[in-house]
């Protein structure tokens, strides 16, 4: 068994509780164990709020929702923090990071988002390749020619930025709504996943996420890590022709 | 969370009478319930003692293993709670949701043997055997052997 | 429900044409909604001109007015759903008040009133068009003798259990076209607190589509007095758009909602 600084700990999925989520029907009110105000957003209220916002803002609506979608976010791993704290009685991050990750994964599942999954991209360790399986947004919007989860996307950058103590963004990579099987994100430093979303904004077809990954492993980063380039050079948008993907 | 047993029974039951099987099934469960009760008020009345004499035992049999901390082992004596929910309400979907899902996916993602958390299990019950009377056992054993089972029988798919 | 289904595009979203408002009522019932409902063999599908109690087993269930009926988690996939087979998503109060706060550092504090009111009113027309045939399915009768209070009940119900707070309507003056609603806990203002200004758009959008469907009829709603203006509760006003807009007028002038309510009966 890998020597680990954090001890191994094991208190259960901390939302399968019988009456975890509960709602006061008199009041109208649902309420966690806590005392923190839930509330359930039907689907119709979702596409609600696409409508509203893409009539409103445009194309500029994506930019919005993944904003608003990380504001919510670097709320709620705040409280789920504070929460997951108490329930271990030791900070929450100082827990061994395959535990934290079963944690998020139960959490996603507990308020209904899909089924969240994420790894450290071996070829490039700042960055982080993330996956949520029956996502909700996508399944809602039926099919798209860009991807749609972009609560998700904002949500995720918040929640590693959070761990992680550097802000971080989120680029999904891949959507069920442009028929892939989940949606896939890809999780960094956001000086590079900028770079990369031009980069792949870019190209057609769009890149898949694994061609992601090669790019951001081929392209120069920061002068700490010594990483030799590949064959394949690193475009900036606007100055040079898209780059062809070599897979 | 999903529903027990019971609770469906009787929200589909609704506006009709229960039938054989639901009544058979109810009727087996009540007569049972004063030995489950028992069960859960043992383990609650045994859970302070239990902590330290898991981790002092643990540390006896296999004193090259750090992963045995304290913590742990009171993290161990609490997921009795949930064994004592899940046969309290004769569900082990409880104990699967609650416990077993969960811890299946930690072993696999902190990289920790399972047969660890077994052996652990293991030295529990041989510190329960003793203060828990045979009844007793006889209702604790399904939830016991699904836990057993989920460590000893492999990781499958250690993605979650 | 796609939302590229949506009314023409060149239509204002909080301003539907009555020729989408009646096809609203004449949308066909979707069978696979009540699917969770459905007691199998005891429906015979015809649809009677109103509802007629039968005793015994019913075929759908209509008591699903609890947490452990409504909710139907699938641990495993990490999917929620509704016993109408819709997917739900759980958020705290954070989410709203980010919502509302982003929205105001996109596009400016009117901006974003009115996207969470278009919000609104698109949520309201897309649940009117599952829950009118849902309505003539499940009660297997038709929507024209439904009583117009169990209508309003069950389409707001669902909203209580989800967490979006409890109501009272006040039909009193409907003759004069105006209908009071009371919110009581509102998800939005709870969330955000005192700030002094009204906050329930999402709200005032929803029940201006709900009761335009209703009505057959393009209403607006405004918000007259709110939790987050130190009310106890919520207080709205549905009607044409001339009072509505003048019921705003008077509460940016600070007019209370008994002042409000005493002009619009005079109007």
């Amino acid at each position: 068994m890998p020597e680990s600084a954090s001890p191994f700990r094991l208190k259960g999925n901390y939302f399968a509780e019988p009456y975890h989520f509960r709602t006061d029907v008199t009041t109208g009110v649902c309420r966690t164990p806590t005392g923190v105000r839930i509330c359930t957003l039907p689907p119709d209220f979702l596409l609600g709020l696409r409508d509203a916002l893409i009539y409103e803002c445009g194309k500029s609506y994506r930019t919005v929702l993944k904003a608003a979608g990380r504001r919510w976010g670097s709320q709620w791993i705040k409280r789920l923090d504070r929460e997951w704290t108490a329930y271990y009685q030791q900070p929450f991050r100082e827990l061994p990071a395959g535990l934290i990750r079963v944690c998020l994964a139960d959490a996603f599942a507990a308020h209904g988002y899909g089924k969240l999954d994420y790894t450290r991209a071996e070829e490039s360790p700042e960055f982080w390749s993330a996956e949520i399986g029956d996502s909700l947004f996508p399944a809602l919007v039926g099919e798209s020619d860009r991807p749609v989860d972009l609560l998700m996307s904002g949500l995720l950058a918040a929640i590693f930025s959070y761990l992680h103590g550097l802000t971080m963004d989120c680029l999904q990579t891949e959507c069920p709504s442009m028929g892939a099987e989940r949606s896939r994100f890809l999780i960094g430093p956001a000086p590079r996943i900028a770079e990369l979303e031009a980069w792949w904004e870019a190209n057609t077809p769009l890149p898949s996420h694994e061609q992601v990954l090669q790019q951001a492993a081929a392209t120069p980063h920061a002068p700490t890590n010594g990483q030799t380039h590949t064959h394949q050079e690193h475009h900036l948008p606007h100055s040079q022709p898209p780059l062809e993907v070599v897979s | 969370m999903i529903n027990t047993w019971l609770t469906e029974i009787i929200h589909t039951a609704n506006e009709r009478l229960f039938n054989d099987e639901e009544l058979a099934r109810m009727l087996s469960y009540y007569s049972s319930v004063p030995t489950r009760l028992k069960l859960v008020e043992e383990l609650e009345r045994q859970e302070p003692s239990l902590t330290r004499a898991l981790h002092k035992e643990l540390q006896r049999r296999y004193p090259q293993r750090t992963l045995y901390t304290r913590r742990l082992a009171q993290d161990l004596v609490e997921s009795l709670r949930y064994v004592a929910r899940a046969v309290l309400a004769d569900d082990l979907r409880l104990l699967r949701y609650r416990w077993i899902d969960h811890m299946r996916a930690a072993l696999a993602a902190c990289d920790v043997d399972p047969q660890w958390i077994a052996d652990a299990y293991a030295v529990l019950r041989e510190l329960l055997q003793r203060q828990l009377t045979r009844s007793v056992w006889e209702v604790l054993d399904p939830a016991w052997s699904e836990l057993d089972d989920s460590l000893t029988r492999g990781l499958v798919a250690a993605t979650r | 429900m796609k939302s590229s289904e949506a009314a023409d595009f060149t239509e204002p979203l909080d301003k539907p044409n009555e020729q989408t408002l009646q096809i609203i009522w004449q949308e066909k019932g979707e069978p696979r909604t009540l699917t969770f409902l459905r007691r199998n063999g005891i429906a015979d599908g015809t649809i009677r001109k109103q509802i007629v109690p039968r005793p015994g087993v019913q075929p759908y269930l209509h008591n699903y007015y609890h947490d452990r009926v409504y909710f139907r988690h699938d641990p495993e996939r990490g999917i929620l759903l509704n016993p109408y087979g819709q997917r739900l998503m759980r958020v705290s109060e954070d989410f709203l008040v980010a919502i509302l706060g982003s929205l105001e550092d996109e596009v400016g504090q009117n901006g974003a009133r009115e996207i969470m009111y278009k919000c609104g009113y698109q949520w309201g027309l897309h649940d009117m068009r599952r829950f009118l045939p849902r309505m003539r399915a499940e009660f297997e009768a038709e929507l024209e003798r439904m009583r117009v209070d169990f209508l309003m009940e069950e389409w707001w119900w669902p909203l209580t259990i989800q967490g979006w707070g409890t109501w009272r309507y006040d039909f009193r003056q409907r003759d004069k076209g105006l209908l009071y609603i009371e919110l009581y806990e509102s998800a939005v203002a709870k969330s955000i607190g005192d700030i002094g200004a009204v906050v329930c758009y999402f709200y005032a959008g929803l029940f201006a589509s709900v009761f335009s469907t209703l009505a057959k009829r393009a209403l607006g709603c405004v918000e007259m007095q709110c939790y987050a203006t130190g009310e106890e509760f919520c207080r709205f006003v549905v009607s044409d758009y001339d009072r509505v807009n003048a019921a705003a007028f008077w509460r940016n002038e600070g007019a209370t909602a008994r002042d409000i309510m005493k002009k619009l009966a005079q109007m």
